[in-house]
Protein backbone atom coordinates (compact mmCIF):
# COMPACT_ATOMS: atom_id res chain seq x y z
CA UNK A 1 0.00 0.00 0.00
CA UNK A 2 1.76 3.58 -1.42
CA UNK A 3 0.72 6.01 0.92
CA UNK A 4 2.32 8.97 -0.69
CA UNK A 5 1.60 12.84 1.36
CA UNK A 6 1.15 16.07 -0.50
CA UNK A 7 2.68 18.77 1.39
CA UNK A 8 1.77 22.70 -0.04
CA UNK A 9 3.85 25.24 1.38
CA UNK A 10 4.73 28.61 1.11
CA UNK A 11 7.50 30.24 2.50
CA UNK A 12 7.40 27.65 5.47
CA UNK A 13 11.59 27.19 5.98
CA UNK A 14 10.90 27.23 9.86
CA UNK A 15 8.69 24.43 10.58
CA UNK A 16 8.97 22.52 7.29
CA UNK A 17 12.10 20.73 8.52
CA UNK A 18 10.43 19.05 11.82
CA UNK A 19 7.08 18.57 9.39
CA UNK A 20 8.68 16.12 7.11
CA UNK A 21 11.42 14.37 9.57
CA UNK A 22 7.79 13.25 11.38
CA UNK A 23 5.70 12.43 8.41
CA UNK A 24 8.69 10.25 6.77
CA UNK A 25 8.05 7.74 9.53
CA UNK A 26 4.32 7.18 8.03
CA UNK A 27 4.56 7.29 4.72
CA UNK A 28 5.71 5.57 1.64
CA UNK A 29 6.67 8.85 -0.30
CA UNK A 30 6.33 12.82 0.70
CA UNK A 31 5.70 15.04 -2.15
CA UNK A 32 6.32 18.92 -1.25
CA UNK A 33 4.49 21.78 -3.59
CA UNK A 34 7.32 24.81 -3.18
CA UNK A 35 4.34 27.27 -3.75
CA UNK A 36 6.32 29.75 -5.38
CA UNK A 37 7.81 30.67 -1.62
CA UNK A 38 10.81 33.27 -1.57
CA UNK A 39 12.51 31.51 1.04
CA UNK A 40 14.33 28.53 1.09
CA UNK A 41 11.37 25.95 1.13
CA UNK A 42 12.02 24.48 -1.52
CA UNK A 43 16.07 23.32 -0.46
CA UNK A 44 14.94 22.28 3.09
CA UNK A 45 12.25 20.06 1.47
CA UNK A 46 15.01 18.82 -0.90
CA UNK A 47 17.52 18.04 1.83
CA UNK A 48 14.40 16.37 3.80
CA UNK A 49 14.87 13.43 1.20
CA UNK A 50 10.80 14.70 -0.35
CA UNK A 51 10.57 14.96 -3.99
CA UNK A 52 10.04 18.77 -4.65
CA UNK A 53 7.73 20.58 -7.49
CA UNK A 54 8.15 24.17 -7.92
CA UNK A 55 5.23 26.36 -8.48
CA UNK A 56 7.15 29.61 -10.50
CA UNK A 57 4.73 31.99 -8.92
CA UNK A 58 2.13 31.94 -5.49
CA UNK A 59 -1.02 30.51 -6.95
CA UNK A 60 -2.72 29.33 -3.20
CA UNK A 61 -3.57 26.34 -1.02
CA UNK A 62 -6.22 24.72 -3.51
CA UNK A 63 -3.45 24.97 -6.89
CA UNK A 64 -0.79 23.57 -5.25
CA UNK A 65 -2.51 20.62 -3.26
CA UNK A 66 -3.89 19.66 -6.79
CA UNK A 67 -0.50 20.10 -8.31
CA UNK A 68 0.89 17.59 -5.60
CA UNK A 69 -2.39 15.12 -5.86
CA UNK A 70 -1.58 14.72 -9.62
CA UNK A 71 1.89 14.06 -8.96
CA UNK A 72 1.58 11.40 -6.15
CA UNK A 73 -1.34 9.38 -8.40
CA UNK A 74 1.61 9.36 -11.69
CA UNK A 75 3.75 7.97 -8.88
CA UNK A 76 1.46 5.57 -8.35
CA UNK A 77 -0.43 6.11 -4.84
CA UNK A 78 -3.16 4.02 -3.57
CA UNK A 79 -3.63 6.97 -0.61
CA UNK A 80 -2.62 10.21 -0.54
CA UNK A 81 -2.52 12.38 2.58
CA UNK A 82 -3.11 16.14 2.55
CA UNK A 83 -1.16 17.44 5.27
CA UNK A 84 0.02 21.26 6.16
CA UNK A 85 3.83 22.49 6.26
CA UNK A 86 2.99 24.67 9.23
CA UNK A 87 3.38 21.20 12.14
CA UNK A 88 -0.51 21.95 12.78
CA UNK A 89 -1.03 18.20 11.97
CA UNK A 90 0.20 15.14 14.32
CA UNK A 91 1.74 12.81 12.08
CA UNK A 92 1.47 10.08 14.14
CA UNK A 93 -2.46 10.27 13.58
CA UNK A 94 -1.51 9.32 9.82
CA UNK A 95 -2.58 5.82 10.54
CA UNK A 96 -5.83 6.26 11.96
CA UNK A 97 -6.93 8.65 8.83
CA UNK A 98 -5.82 6.52 6.44
CA UNK A 99 -7.41 3.85 8.13
CA UNK A 100 -10.98 3.66 7.10
CA UNK A 101 -9.92 4.15 3.21
CA UNK A 102 -7.23 0.84 4.07
CA UNK A 103 -10.32 -1.02 4.99
CA UNK A 104 -12.23 0.21 1.99
CA UNK A 105 -15.22 2.33 4.01
CA UNK A 106 -14.05 5.34 3.08
CA UNK A 107 -12.85 7.27 0.20
CA UNK A 108 -12.43 10.36 1.70
CA UNK A 109 -11.22 11.10 5.24
CA UNK A 110 -11.32 14.46 6.88
CA UNK A 111 -10.07 14.65 10.23
CA UNK A 112 -12.12 16.11 13.36
CA UNK A 113 -11.15 18.44 15.79
CA UNK A 114 -14.98 18.04 17.54
CA UNK A 115 -15.05 14.11 18.02
CA UNK A 116 -13.48 13.50 21.18
CA UNK A 117 -9.95 14.63 20.93
CA UNK A 118 -9.65 18.14 22.45
CA UNK A 119 -7.44 20.79 20.25
CA UNK A 120 -6.59 23.76 22.14
CA UNK A 121 -8.64 26.55 19.83
CA UNK A 122 -8.55 30.28 19.91
CA UNK A 123 -12.04 30.85 22.36
CA UNK A 124 -13.54 33.19 19.40
CA UNK A 125 -13.10 30.51 17.10
CA UNK A 126 -14.50 27.88 18.73
CA UNK A 127 -17.63 29.76 20.01
CA UNK A 128 -17.81 32.08 16.46
CA UNK A 129 -16.07 31.13 13.34
CA UNK A 130 -16.40 27.39 14.03
CA UNK A 131 -19.89 27.31 14.25
CA UNK A 132 -20.73 29.53 11.79
CA UNK A 133 -18.25 28.08 9.27
CA UNK A 134 -19.79 24.59 9.94
CA UNK A 135 -23.14 26.13 9.11
CA UNK A 136 -22.14 27.47 5.84
CA UNK A 137 -19.91 24.52 4.72
CA UNK A 138 -23.03 22.48 5.15
CA UNK A 139 -25.01 24.77 3.00
CA UNK A 140 -22.67 24.31 -0.08
CA UNK A 141 -21.80 20.68 0.65
CA UNK A 142 -24.96 19.10 1.51
CA UNK A 143 -23.29 16.94 3.93
CA UNK A 144 -23.32 17.91 7.78
CA UNK A 145 -19.74 17.31 9.38
CA UNK A 146 -18.61 17.94 12.63
CA UNK A 147 -15.61 20.34 11.75
CA UNK A 148 -15.36 22.65 9.14
CA UNK A 149 -12.35 23.46 6.87
CA UNK A 150 -10.06 21.00 8.43
CA UNK A 151 -6.89 20.47 6.25
CA UNK A 152 -5.63 16.83 7.07
CA UNK A 153 -7.56 14.49 4.82
CA UNK A 154 -6.88 11.64 3.07
CA UNK A 155 -8.19 10.31 0.24
CA UNK A 156 -8.29 6.71 -1.80
CA UNK A 157 -5.98 6.82 -5.49
CA UNK A 158 -9.92 6.78 -7.09
CA UNK A 159 -11.43 9.46 -5.00
CA UNK A 160 -8.09 11.62 -6.29
CA UNK A 161 -8.37 10.68 -9.57
CA UNK A 162 -11.91 11.75 -9.64
CA UNK A 163 -12.04 14.90 -7.56
CA UNK A 164 -10.13 18.46 -9.26
CA UNK A 165 -9.70 21.28 -7.39
CA UNK A 166 -10.56 23.83 -9.22
CA UNK A 167 -10.42 26.73 -6.89
CA UNK A 168 -7.02 27.59 -5.87
CA UNK A 169 -7.02 29.83 -2.55
CA UNK A 170 -8.83 28.42 0.39
CA UNK A 171 -12.08 27.17 -0.54
CA UNK A 172 -10.97 23.84 -1.66
CA UNK A 173 -11.57 22.40 1.13
CA UNK A 174 -15.87 22.99 0.96
CA UNK A 175 -15.13 22.47 -3.30
CA UNK A 176 -13.36 18.49 -2.00
CA UNK A 177 -16.20 17.97 0.03
CA UNK A 178 -18.75 19.02 -2.05
CA UNK A 179 -17.58 17.24 -5.20
CA UNK A 180 -17.10 13.87 -3.24
CA UNK A 181 -20.94 14.06 -2.12
CA UNK A 182 -22.14 15.14 -5.56
CA UNK A 183 -19.94 11.72 -7.39
CA UNK A 184 -21.04 9.36 -4.18
CA UNK A 185 -17.87 8.37 -2.65
CA UNK A 186 -17.89 8.13 1.10
CA UNK A 187 -17.21 10.77 3.84
CA UNK A 188 -15.55 9.94 6.84
CA UNK A 189 -14.17 11.89 9.79
CA UNK A 190 -12.15 10.60 12.30
CA UNK A 191 -10.88 12.65 15.17
CA UNK A 192 -7.68 14.48 15.06
CA UNK A 193 -5.35 17.36 17.42
CA UNK A 194 -4.60 20.56 15.49
CA UNK A 195 -1.76 22.65 17.55
CA UNK A 196 -2.15 26.23 17.01
CA UNK A 197 0.67 28.12 16.52
CA UNK A 198 -1.45 31.30 15.17
CA UNK A 199 -5.13 32.24 14.70
CA UNK A 200 -5.22 30.71 11.14
CA UNK A 201 -8.37 31.67 9.07
CA UNK A 202 -10.35 34.67 10.31
CA UNK A 203 -13.43 36.21 9.19
CA UNK A 204 -12.05 37.51 6.62
CA UNK A 205 -10.57 34.40 4.76
CA UNK A 206 -13.86 33.22 5.25
CA UNK A 207 -15.54 35.95 3.50
CA UNK A 208 -13.24 35.09 0.12
CA UNK A 209 -14.03 31.34 0.86
CA UNK A 210 -18.02 32.27 0.56
CA UNK A 211 -17.22 34.61 -2.69
CA UNK A 212 -14.87 31.78 -4.56
CA UNK A 213 -17.77 29.21 -3.69
CA UNK A 214 -20.33 31.45 -5.12
CA UNK A 215 -18.32 32.41 -7.74
CA UNK A 216 -17.23 28.65 -9.06
CA UNK A 217 -20.26 28.59 -11.16
CA UNK A 218 -19.99 32.00 -13.25
CA UNK A 219 -16.09 31.04 -14.11
CA UNK B 1 -31.85 75.70 -30.38
CA UNK B 2 -29.29 72.61 -29.13
CA UNK B 3 -27.55 73.22 -25.54
CA UNK B 4 -23.73 72.43 -25.35
CA UNK B 5 -24.32 69.45 -23.39
CA UNK B 6 -26.57 68.14 -25.58
CA UNK B 7 -24.14 68.73 -28.40
CA UNK B 8 -21.48 67.13 -26.86
CA UNK B 9 -23.91 63.74 -25.96
CA UNK B 10 -24.75 63.75 -29.29
CA UNK B 11 -21.33 63.76 -30.80
CA UNK B 12 -20.00 60.90 -27.90
CA UNK B 13 -23.04 58.75 -29.35
CA UNK B 14 -22.18 59.48 -32.81
CA UNK B 15 -19.03 58.26 -32.23
CA UNK B 16 -19.37 55.52 -30.09
CA UNK B 17 -21.53 54.15 -32.88
CA UNK B 18 -19.30 54.56 -36.07
CA UNK B 19 -16.99 53.00 -33.17
CA UNK B 20 -18.50 49.94 -32.25
CA UNK B 21 -19.69 49.33 -36.10
CA UNK B 22 -15.67 49.54 -37.17
CA UNK B 23 -15.48 46.77 -34.15
CA UNK B 24 -18.40 44.59 -35.62
CA UNK B 25 -17.23 44.51 -39.39
CA UNK B 26 -13.50 43.84 -38.05
CA UNK B 27 -15.45 40.73 -36.43
CA UNK B 28 -13.64 41.92 -32.56
CA UNK B 29 -17.40 41.67 -31.23
CA UNK B 30 -20.37 39.53 -32.43
CA UNK B 31 -23.70 40.88 -33.24
CA UNK B 32 -25.36 40.72 -30.17
CA UNK B 33 -22.08 43.17 -28.27
CA UNK B 34 -23.35 45.24 -30.96
CA UNK B 35 -26.94 45.56 -30.79
CA UNK B 36 -26.41 46.48 -27.06
CA UNK B 37 -24.25 48.79 -28.07
CA UNK B 38 -26.57 50.48 -30.43
CA UNK B 39 -29.06 50.45 -27.88
CA UNK B 40 -27.34 52.29 -25.33
CA UNK B 41 -25.93 54.87 -27.90
CA UNK B 42 -28.74 55.22 -29.21
CA UNK B 43 -30.64 56.23 -25.78
CA UNK B 44 -28.10 58.40 -25.27
CA UNK B 45 -28.60 60.61 -28.16
CA UNK B 46 -32.17 60.37 -27.73
CA UNK B 47 -32.15 61.48 -23.89
CA UNK B 48 -29.54 64.27 -25.43
CA UNK B 49 -32.11 65.34 -28.03
CA UNK B 50 -35.22 65.06 -25.97
CA UNK B 51 -34.49 65.05 -22.15
CA UNK B 52 -37.94 65.29 -21.73
CA UNK B 53 -38.47 61.55 -22.46
CA UNK B 54 -36.13 60.64 -19.90
CA UNK B 55 -38.48 62.23 -17.87
CA UNK B 56 -41.32 60.51 -18.62
CA UNK B 57 -39.94 57.25 -18.29
CA UNK B 58 -38.73 57.91 -15.21
CA UNK B 59 -42.15 58.54 -13.91
CA UNK B 60 -43.67 55.67 -15.57
CA UNK B 61 -40.90 54.01 -13.91
CA UNK B 62 -41.92 55.45 -10.21
CA UNK B 63 -38.59 57.21 -10.44
CA UNK B 64 -38.70 61.17 -9.37
CA UNK B 65 -36.37 62.12 -12.19
CA UNK B 66 -35.32 61.41 -15.74
CA UNK B 67 -31.70 62.44 -14.21
CA UNK B 68 -31.96 59.77 -11.78
CA UNK B 69 -33.21 57.14 -13.66
CA UNK B 70 -30.23 57.66 -15.20
CA UNK B 71 -28.03 57.51 -12.64
CA UNK B 72 -29.88 54.26 -11.54
CA UNK B 73 -29.08 52.23 -15.17
CA UNK B 74 -25.78 54.07 -14.92
CA UNK B 75 -24.80 52.17 -11.77
CA UNK B 76 -26.43 48.69 -12.41
CA UNK B 77 -24.47 49.03 -15.47
CA UNK B 78 -21.03 49.73 -13.86
CA UNK B 79 -21.88 47.07 -11.60
CA UNK B 80 -22.74 44.10 -14.22
CA UNK B 81 -19.33 45.70 -15.73
CA UNK B 82 -17.17 45.24 -12.67
CA UNK B 83 -18.43 41.60 -12.10
CA UNK B 84 -17.76 40.78 -15.77
CA UNK B 85 -14.19 42.09 -15.56
CA UNK B 86 -14.06 40.03 -12.40
CA UNK B 87 -14.99 36.68 -13.78
CA UNK B 88 -12.60 37.52 -16.63
CA UNK B 89 -9.72 38.07 -13.95
CA UNK B 90 -10.70 34.63 -12.07
CA UNK B 91 -10.30 32.70 -15.99
CA UNK B 92 -6.78 34.43 -15.80
CA UNK B 93 -5.77 33.34 -12.78
CA UNK B 94 -7.11 30.07 -13.15
CA UNK B 95 -5.42 30.07 -16.45
CA UNK B 96 -1.99 31.03 -15.27
CA UNK B 97 -2.61 28.32 -12.40
CA UNK B 98 -2.92 25.51 -15.28
CA UNK B 99 0.45 26.97 -16.89
CA UNK B 100 2.61 27.04 -13.30
CA UNK B 101 1.23 23.31 -12.39
CA UNK B 102 2.14 21.54 -16.23
CA UNK B 103 5.51 23.44 -15.64
CA UNK B 104 6.17 22.14 -12.28
CA UNK B 105 4.39 18.61 -13.49
CA UNK B 106 6.85 18.29 -16.45
CA UNK B 107 9.90 19.41 -14.53
CA UNK B 108 9.33 16.70 -12.28
CA UNK B 109 8.89 14.52 -15.34
CA UNK B 110 12.63 15.40 -16.92
CA UNK B 111 14.83 14.94 -13.96
CA UNK B 112 13.00 13.84 -11.02
CA UNK B 113 12.64 16.99 -9.38
CA UNK B 114 10.03 19.45 -9.53
CA UNK B 115 12.72 22.07 -9.45
CA UNK B 116 12.59 24.90 -11.91
CA UNK B 117 16.36 25.67 -12.85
Amino acid sequence: MKVIAVVPAYNESIRLAGVLQDLRRFVSEIIVVDDGSSDCTAVIAEQSGAIVLQHLVNRGQGAALETGTQAALERGADVIVHFDADGQFCAEEIPAMIAPIIKGTADVVRGSRFLGKRSELPVLKRRLIMPVGRMIEELFTGVALTDAHNGFRALSAVAAGRLHVTLDRMAHNTEIIREARRQDLRIVEVPVTIKYHEFGQGVGGGFTIVRDLLMQRWI
Amino acid sequence: MFLPIQIFLLLAALLAIIFGVRRFLRHEINFLALLIWLLVWLAVGSVAVYPEGSTRLAHALGVGRGTDLLTYISLAAIFYMLFRLFLRQERIERDITKIVRHTALSDEQKDGTGRAS
